[in-house]
């Protein structure tokens, strides 16, 4: 049982990756683009599997002490720190479910407001220090809070969108709301945006109001509310109203009172600039890797002078073509004679390339026949055993 | 750019950032001296951060995409409109690789290998005839037309210049190389007679392709040292404003 | 003669580091001559794609190959850029997708190409033949995302994108054996054209595949990164460590010179005292 089932996968799969190759059917096709879906998630196990013993060994250094092992501590901690300020991004601002904050902002900051809110202590705030300054937070954006923050609409359906807004100094930063429409697949329509805007009072929370009707083709409604000068300007309360028929509509978070919740599944934003993760890798990762394989010119330097000998006729050949090599494909070989590069470019496209194709001969010769033989089961070696 | 510009141009972050990349590279350039405390530190910070670089990306760039966006497309952000239960079988033939750790239970992890290793086999043997033995095989053989070309390839002849000549020359040491080099590792027979003589000649076309790949490996290495070279002097030095020999 | 033998390690070290910091304190520019056909056969090829079209630049390679490919990289997306070709960029390499980013986040903006429209990072997978074979079904299928998180159909430089058929190129920049995996897979299976640009280490195993044309052309090493800055006429970092290369390779030979004379030297010696 342990050792045929194994085998019965290995040759299932082996065989129809075979087959499918020469016999390009349609159920074929499908069963191999299913197959190698399933050989990238397993593949990703795979590095984890990797990953996991690393921590695991050096684990072990750890809990039994082994010399040196103040390192493996050292191991430790980078890992998980790396693992931490990847996953789980700290220092970044947290925003409310199903809104971002536009990056088609200039000069001003927006933020969530944990202390201000109409009825209950949340609100989403854009702050500028800027006369030119303008933010805008959207329920549309890149990743996934797009699910979130997603909202369905009828096409050809009136509605009503609504928010309550307040600003400081009053009269000063103008706030605004605006919807506009996308299709199925996202595509924006081009339509006018309506929109509404006004300078609200800081006493009290004002409402805009904004009309609109879902035009032909729309799939789902983008809401955006943004702030423009100096001050700064709360939004909260959202409402979405369908003007006609009973069906209702409801908007994303429109409290704005849950934060994002799992913090890990967001998205990749953690390859863009300013985040810890893309700093870490950077500034860390990066002249570390750089700089260990840099070390390579100089044992590289010390070994040919130590060993680089013109001890038989086959070494000289060696020697002297590694010498050509190292002039001619550099300008300085030029210098010494205009035809260098040439003679260099000659050895690398007639010998070389015949010996390194003798080679490949071989290997791809043993390749076939290592895979017949796994394919066979007559090779075992991969699943640990003869 | 002049180096005050640059520097002004700089986050505090990146100016942290670049003496952090320069103190590592000259903790790593430190082992040149001889093995110590401060270049071992710095080792073993290197493992760690990319093991965990790892970590994160096989979460973001792998497990989410094709596995949990998938089973929740709700999470997906667009990307998944509906769940695809399939991927349910690669994730439990995963998790079963991880049965390694766990002696008892470690017969597991063979099923998973057992797919994969039988997939890329069975997708690798057509390939390889194609890539390694057809065409370059084709490779091989096609320059000769440059010989003569009516008499065996039934196409006019190149001409009969220099030029031709050195490529007809070519064509023949190349097919040699190549018969002589293959003779080599044929050692199902004993090397002596004609296959003696042939895997001799292997032997200087194998010299040969070593040298070219040592000149080679020795011009890698060295641009490695560049890159290092230049980030010191570039980045560092010149980004943060540090004036050498009075340069900026 | 016995004492050229015994130059100590250190010496050689600083004497390495020397000639290649020098010609860049100096200021020293060597400029090759004509580029290598190889080199050339890469550039010709994409210059002769018409606007428009997509080529698809892996970045197979971490940080500890960075000075070669790097500049290669930058060489070519920037020729691409000019000449109004799509560039769509992944990473079967888990550190290439960032140095993807590094790479496009210069000369994008640098030669007036936008993000999304004009290039995307579509980022890394696991399974590196897996991800070759599968993108010849469907390119969106393996990578329904960009890096950004952002779904591939809303992307107009995605458009019309559905496999290999769509691609006019590819251009595996690599450290290991990944260009014979597209090869092998991408160009043999699907007939999409491949060109690489490698590591001087891996040179000699690449040129039987240049020489059958399963590659349409070969950068090697800083060489032919430097070489592809000047045809582009944009000489950048490739083209600075020219000089360096140059005299770090001479004070090699040097060395390995000192070191042969030293030996036949002590071996005459030993003989005539013998």
């Amino acid at each position: 049982m342990r050792k045929a089932i194994p085998l019965v996968i290995g040759f299932v799969t082996g065989t129809f990756m075979f087959v499918q190759f020469f016999v390009p059917h349609e159920a074929g096709e499908y069963g191999y683009k299913l197959l190698l879906d399933w050989v990238q998630i397993i593949s990703a196990f795979a590095m984890i599997l990797g990953l996991a013993s690393l921590f695991h060994s050096n684990w072990e250094k750890v809990r039994r002490r082994r010399r040196d092992y103040g390192y493996s501590v050292v191991t430790l901690v980078a890992f998980v720190f790396m693992v931490y300020v990847g996953l789980f991004r700290p220092g970044e601002p947290v925003q409310p479910r199903g809104w971002v904050y536009g990056r088609d902002s200039q000069g001003a900051v927006g933020r969530w407001d944990r202390e201000l809110g109409r009825e209950d202590q949340f609100s989403l705030l854009i702050e500028s220090d800027q006369d030119t300054g303008h933010g805008s937070w959207s329920n549309h954006g890149t990743g996934w809070q797009v699910n979130w923050g997603r909202v369905p609409v009828m096409a050809r359906c009136p509605y009503e969108v609504s928010v309550y807004c307040r600003a400081q100094p009053a009269g000063g930063p103008v706030a605004a709301l605006e919807v506009s429409y996308v299709d199925e697949r996202g595509e924006p329509l081009p339509r006018e945006h309506p929109r509404v805007e006004a300078k609200p009072d800081t006493a009290d929370w004002q409402q805009l109001k904004v009309p609109t009707k879902a035009p032909e083709g729309a799939a789902e409604m983008h809401i955006k509310l943004s702030a423009t000068g100096r001050g700064k300007v709360w939004f909260d309360d959202l409402g979405i109203r369908q003007t006609e028929g009973m069906a209702s509509i409801s908007p994303p978070n429109p409290k704005f009172d849950q934060p994002e919740r799992l913090p890990t599944i967001r998205k990749l934003a953690d390859t863009e600039d300013g985040s810890g993760f893309k700093w870490l890798f950077d500034n860390v990762l990066v002249p570390l890797d750089a700089t260990m394989f840099s070390l390579l010119a100089f044992f590289m330097a010390s070994a040919a002078y130590r060993t680089f000998r013109a001890r038989t006729p086959e070494a000289t050949v060696l020697l002297v073509v590694a010498v050509i090599i190292m002039l001619g494909r550099v300008p300085l070989g030029e210098l010494i004679h205009k035809q260098f590069p040439e003679l260099c470019e000659w050895f690398m496209m007639v010998p070389t390339v015949a010996a390194r194709r003798g080679i490949l001969f071989g290997v791809a010769l043993g390749s076939i026949a290592t895979s017949l033989r796994i394919i066979l089961g007559i090779e075992r070696s991969h699943l640990g055993g003869s | 750019m002049a180096a005050a510009d640059a520097l002004s141009n700089l986050t505090t972050g990146q100016i942290v950032g670049l003496w952090l990349q320069a103190a590592f590279t000259l903790a790593i350039f430190s082992f040149l001296w001889s093995d110590n405390p401060v270049y071992k530190l710095a080792e073993h910070i290197f493992v760690g951060i990319s093991a965990g670089y790892g970590v994160v990306l096989v979460w973001h760039q792998a497990v989410l995409p094709l596995l949990l966006f998938k089973l929740l497309p709700q999470i997906s952000g667009g990307a998944e409109l509906s769940a695809n239960y399939w991927v349910v079988i690669p994730g439990a033939l995963g998790v079963l690789m991880l049965t390694r750790f766990f002696p008892k239970y470690d017969w597991l992890s063979r099923w998973p290998i057992a797919f994969v290793v039988g997939l890329y086999a069975g997708a690798g043997i057509p390939a390889v005839v194609q890539a390694s033995i057809l065409e370059q095989s084709q490779a091989t053989l096609e320059p000769l037309k440059a010989l003569h070309g009516p008499l065996i390839w039934g196409s006019p002849p190149v001409g009969s210049d220099g030029a031709s000549v050195l490529t007809a020359f070519n064509a023949v040491l190349l097919l040699t190389g190549v018969i002589c080099t293959l003779s080599y590792f044929y050692f199902s027979l004993p090397h002596t007679g004609i296959l003696g003589v042939t895997s001799r000649i292997g032997i200087w076309f194998l010299m040969v392709a070593f040298g070219a790949g040592f000149g080679n490996t020795v011009m890698a290495r060295v641009s490695l040292l560049i890159g290092r070279v230049q980030f010191l002097l570039e980045d560092w030095w010149r980004g943060t404003g540090i004036r050498l020999f009075g340069g900026g | 003669m016995e004492r050229l033998l015994r130059i100590d390690r250190r010496v050689i070290f600083v004497l390495i580091f020397a000639a290649v910091l020098v010609p860049f304190l100096a200021n020293l520019k060597l400029k090759p001559g004509a580029p290598s056909p190889s080199t050339r056969d890469v550039y010709d090829f994409i210059g002769k794609l018409p606007a428009g079209a997509a080529i698809m630049l892996a970045f197979d390679y971490g940080p500890a190959s960075m000075p070669e490919l790097q500049p290669m990289a930058a060489a070519i997306c920037r020729h691409a850029f000019r000449r109004d070709l799509r560039v769509i960029c992944l990473a079967l390499s888990p550190q290439g997708f960032l140095l993807a980013d590094r790479v496009l986040a210069e000369t994008g903006p640098q030669e007036g190409a936008a993000y999304g429209e004009d290039y995307v990072n579509l980022g890394f997978k696991p399974g590196y033949t897996a991800v070759v074979l599968n993108m010849g079904q469907s390119i969106p299928g393996v990578y329904s995302q960009d890096t950004k998180g952002t779904p591939v159909e809303r992307l107009p430089v995605m458009r019309g994108i559905r496999n290999y058929s769509d691609i006019a190129l590819i251009v595996d920049l690599a450290s290991s054996n990944t260009p014979a995996t597209w090869v092998a897979f991408a160009h043999e299976r699907f007939k999409v054209p491949v060109a690489a640009g490698i590591t001087a280490v891996m040179a000699t195993e690449y040129y039987p595949f240049y020489q059958s044309k399963q590659l349409v052309g070969l950068l090697n090493g800083l060489k032919g990164a430097a070489e592809y800055e000047y045809l582009i006429e944009n000489p950048d970092r490739g083209a600075m460590g020219m000089a360096s290369q140059s005299i770090a390779h001479a004070v090699i030979i040097v060395f390995v010179i000192l070191g042969n004379v030293g030996y036949f030297g002590a071996r005459r010696r030993r003989r005539v005292t013998r």
